[in-house]
């Protein structure tokens, strides 16, 4: 015997179990996007470290040995606006102005004075990627082309990236930049291949006065955690709450 | 009476029907010079290609340029339409029905030309495919697509369904004058309307689903647009009021698009019986009233900055206000609001070239906004040293011409194979009109 | 009403299967998701941790060239790294071909010890402009050890010089005169009168140590701030005394 089904009920039945069919299907994919974890195969482990560093600001010489160690090691180019990493020079007036430039983002050192008279003080902040706790950049990208690793340090898939230019908006430290052969974006990994060897970042062996420090947040022994526990430190924009990795020594007003 | 009824459709059917059947010199001349232009732009496209985005003028601090603002500028168009026209219907304002067609095509083609700018703004365009493999719905952009395209679906639907019956009138009548490709691209479309009550039921049903669930999604892309921007911590664009702020400036935009498209069509296709100064008016109250708001959230959107004066934020208002973008700023605020509020207040001259006059300047003026909005934003330093330059190259100029004349290419290739009008619902809204009309005379009479 | 939820509902559940759904088919395993953070890709980060690295840092340059490390270990620059003048040793291990950068321009020297108001203060800074005239600063100062390539020591020879001020002159005032010599040099010009030759200093003036002799200038160089300057007590004595109480033995 067969039950009559009206075309109504036919509707409505199908909808329902297209719908309850879709959603069956979903979730499980869902669950196997969060829970599948690659293993490591290489004898680094990232799980064991969470890499830190700091700038001494009052040591900083502006020399800018460590904009072109970068540019080497990373091949980055040469041009002055592609960079990972960069010096900045503060002059504050004795009328309580700042004055900020980075001639080719100090990758010639800085060769002329400012031409500001009544110097109250000067300085240089050297810059580069805060490999932030909390990325505004990983969050915005539309392709997960960016991402965190283990060991703390925002990486780039440039294989996969679009170009879209949607990070370098979201970075308020203007770390990313757009890569103009590979047209994709790049920025400082604190050298990950070397870091991931136990070797220093190019910039930090480059620096001739120790105003770059690197090393383990987690190893109570490096000379990040040294330091972190030795001075008072500072990060660019704390109020953003983007969490960075880069501490600051010798803070002043005007620097962000 | 019978007969009047009969008068006014049959003249309403060939005034909209008569562009289909004829074509003068002057429409080819207009749709090659379109083309000519278009491919300009497509040439420049291919030169961007070639030579990647450092062929325009986007740096690293000013990322993203002409090709965004002319995004956000007509994604605001597309707002026009089907919005204005699925809220009028909802609200079953009677004196739509010879506007929605237009606006509905404002929506379709609009938002089709407006979707395809961030993707010529990619750094890779061919590897588009990973915004829908490995699409990340944490990402704004996500949003933008997700909502585009419901809303070009949701806009195609709504332009298809009313004209179902158009075409199947199209199928009937124009016999001999079209050719038989046209003929039978018809009856395929007119999917076997016959005119029946129960298909009329169906039918009306339909577009008034589609009316209410167009409302919804249409609201959500401008305010998803607009995150994409507030999302960031960019001064300027860091700001609550930027969802409910970019849908205002969206309809703004979008009423004074229809306003243009509207007397553009009324003189090119003899359409002054029917879309009439009422109309103008009608729709000029509602540019009014939105430019009112629009001018509202402005002013709270400067001020709350203004007042607390946060650094960065201060830059963005010298350099908004006093500095290198003051010029764009002020069109804006005078050319593009105070004037075309002047001239819908003071009622004085030819009401059409009056509110047409005041549409051209706030879509020009919303351009320029968009461009206020986007690039000064990107200007101001994060790193405190430079602000960023922007100069757009003659590449993003060449595609934002190629991308306006695409806009009015398919308008008029549209209006050769479709009419401009609802045939139908005008005739309808007539027979309505004077049926009413009736009523109350003979109420008068008893 | 009924139409409309059930519509929206089955858009929702399309585009949760278009966007969730279909994308895990195409994904590979290896790009699958980590936290919040969607794509962390392990093949990624073993791409970017397998790039070649062009620094190798001293301790490998020490190997071959042990002279020169030894040097830099003692000297002031034993903080800059070989390959920081030098360049990246990658290209060089590679080859055997030695490295082409061989920086030992004044303005890379400058780049560090140029005089800037930015600097802190207890940085080694000259004017890059004057000093030591206009030749390489290589020329005085062995870069491995700066301060070892210094001019001869004090008392040395001064047949001839012509440009004592180049390293005796009051140049920089962290270069302060070597102990050895005796008097100040702040605001001298005629250095040549006494240490010059004896065309210039006349006959008279003799080399230190010399025998007395004769003498009757004495305070000529023995005056108050001259070459050894007469002791405190010595105020307001002349040179024609002198011999009474000093002489040769």
């Amino acid at each position: 015997m067969r039950k009559k089904i009206s075309r109504r009920d036919f509707v409505r039945i199908g909808t329902q179990s297209v719908v309850g069919g879709i959603v069956l299907y979903t979730i499980p994919a869902l669950f196997a996007d969060f829970t599948t974890a690659t293993a490591n195969s290489s004898s680094y482990d990232w799980e064991k470290h969470y890499w830190g560093f700091v700038c001494d600001n009052e040591k900083c010489i502006g020399c800018g040995r460590c904009v072109v160690a970068c540019k080497l090691e990373n091949k980055v180019p040469w041009e002055p606006e592609y960079n990972r990493t960069w010096v900045e020079r503060y002059v504050i007036t004795e009328e309580g102005e700042t004055f900020v430039d980075s001639p080719n983002a100090g990758r010639d050192g800085f060769k002329t004075e400012q031409p500001h008279p009544n110097v109250l003080k000067s300085f240089f902040v050297p810059k580069l990627c805060n490999q932030c706790d909390n990325p505004p950049c990983v969050t915005v990208c539309p392709v997960g082309a960016t991402y965190m690793t283990e060991d703390g340090v925002i990486l780039i898939d440039q294989e996969h990236c679009i170009g879209c230019g949607y990070c370098l908006q979201a970075c308020p430290y203007g770390a990313r930049f757009f890569l103009p052969d590979k047209r994709v974006v790049d920025k400082c990994n604190w050298c990950y291949h070397r870091i991931s060897k136990g070797i220093l970042p190019a910039c930090v062996e480059a620096c001739p006065v120790k105003a770059r420090v690197f090393g383990d947040l987690w190893d109570p022994e490096s000379p990040v955690a040294k330091t972190l526990a030795a001075k008072r430190v500072y990060v660019l924009k704390p109020d953003l709450g983007t969490e960075p990795k880069v501490y600051y020594i010798g803070f002043e007003k005007g620097v962000h | 009476m019978r007969t009047g009824i009969e008068n006014y459709r049959q003249r309403l059917e060939q005034t909209a029907l008569n562009p289909l059947a004829q074509t003068t010199p002057g429409y080819y001349t207009f749709v090659l010079f379109l083309a000519a232009v278009v491919a300009w732009g497509l040439y420049a496209y291919v030169i961007q290609l070639r030579y990647g985005l450092i062929a325009t003028g986007m740096r690293d601090v000013v990322i993203w340029g002409l090709y965004l603002v002319n995004f956000v500028f007509f994604i605001g168009i597309s707002h026009a339409g089907t919005l204005i026209s699925a809220i009028l219907r909802v609200t079953q304002a009677g004196w739509r029905t010879p506007v929605t067609r237009m606006a509905e095509l404002i929506t379709v083609v609009a938002i089709s030309i407006g979707a395809l700018m961030p993707l010529i703004d990619m750094g890779r365009p061919e590897r588009v495919a990973n915004l829908l493999l490995f699409g990340r719905f944490q990402s704004p952009l996500l949003w933008d697509i997700i909502s585009i395209t419901s809303y070009l679906t949701g806009s195609l639907i709504y332009l298809y369904l009313p004209m179902i019956p158009d075409l199947a009138l199209m199928r009937d009548r124009l016999g001999d004058r079209a050719s038989a490709i046209k003929r039978t691209i018809y009856t395929v479309m007119a999917v076997g309307w016959r005119n029946t009550p129960e298909q009329r039921h169906r039918l009306e049903k339909a577009i008034g689903i589609m009316a209410v669930t167009i409302i919804p999604i249409a609201i959500s892309v401008h305010t998803v647009v607009s995150y994409v921007f507030s999302m960031t911590l960019r001064p300027g664009w860091d700001s609550t009021v930027f969802g409910i702020y970019f849908v205002i400036g969206a309809i703004f935009s979008g009423i004074a698009s229809i306003l243009i498209v509207m007397a553009i069509f009324r003189r090119l296709f003899h359409l002054e019986e029917y879309i009439t100064e009422k109309h103008f008016r009608y729709l000029s109250y509602l540019l009014l009233s939105t430019l009112f708001l629009y001018l509202y959230l402005t002013l709270g959107e400067y001020i709350t900055i203004g007042y607390k004066l946060e650094e960065e934020e201060k830059h963005l208002l010298e350099l908004l206000m006093l500095g290198k973008s003051a010029p764009t700023f002020w069109f804006f605020v005078v050319g593009g609001t105070v004037v075309p509020a002047i001239l819908l207040l003071i009622r004085r001259g030819p009401t059409i070239p009056r509110i047409v006059t005041a549409a051209v300047l706030i879509n020009v003026g919303m351009w320029i906004k968009r461009f206020v909005i986007l690039v000064p934003s990107l200007q101001v330093p994060l790193m405190p040293f430079e602000f960023g330059a922007y100069a757009p190259t003659w590449v993003e100029w060449s595609i934002t011409a190629g991308a306006f004349a695409a806009f009015m290419l398919i308008f008029a290739l549209f209006a050769k194979f479709l009419p401009v009008l609802s045939i139908w619902e005008v005739a309808e809204q007539a027979e309505t009109e004077t049926a009413s009309s009736r009523v109350t005379e003979e109420l008068r009479a008893s | 009403m009924r139409h409309l939820s059930r519509a929206s509902l089955l858009v929702i559940a399309l585009l949760l299967f278009i966007f969730v759904g279909l994308r895990v088919i195409p994904v590979p395993a290896a790009l699958v998701n980590f936290g919040f953070h969607q794509r962390n890709s392990e093949e990624n980060r073993q791409l970017w941790a397998s790039l070649p690295m062009q620094f190798a840092s001293s301790s490998v340059c020490v190997n071959c060239h042990q002279n020169q490390y030894d040097m830099w270990q003692k000297g002031n620059h034993r903080t800059v790294n070989c390959e920081n003048c030098h360049g990246p040793a990658r290209e060089h291990l590679a080859t055997g071909v030695p490295p082409v950068v061989s920086h030992t321009t004044r303005e890379l020297c400058g780049t560090c010890h140029a005089r800037l108001i930015s600097r802190p203060s207890n940085f080694t800074q000259v004017n890059i402009a004057e000093m030591g005239g206009q030749g390489e600063c290589v020329t005085c100062h062995d870069p491995h050890e700066p301060r070892a390539g210094m001019p001869p020591q004090v008392p040395h020879n001064l047949e001839g010089r012509t440009d004592c001020k180049l390293c005796h002159g009051p140049h920089e005032p962290w270069l302060t005169p070597p102990p050895e010599l005796p008097h100040t040099l702040e605001g001298r010009t005629d250095c040549l009168s006494c240490h010059g030759p004896p065309e210039i200093r006349g006959a008279t003036l003799p080399h230190p140590p010399h025998s007395l002799e004769g003498r009757t200038d004495c305070l000529l160089c023995h005056n108050v701030g001259g070459i050894r300057p007469l002791p405190e007590d010595h105020t307001g004595r002349k040179s024609t005394t002198c011999l009474n109480c000093h002489r040769s033995e």
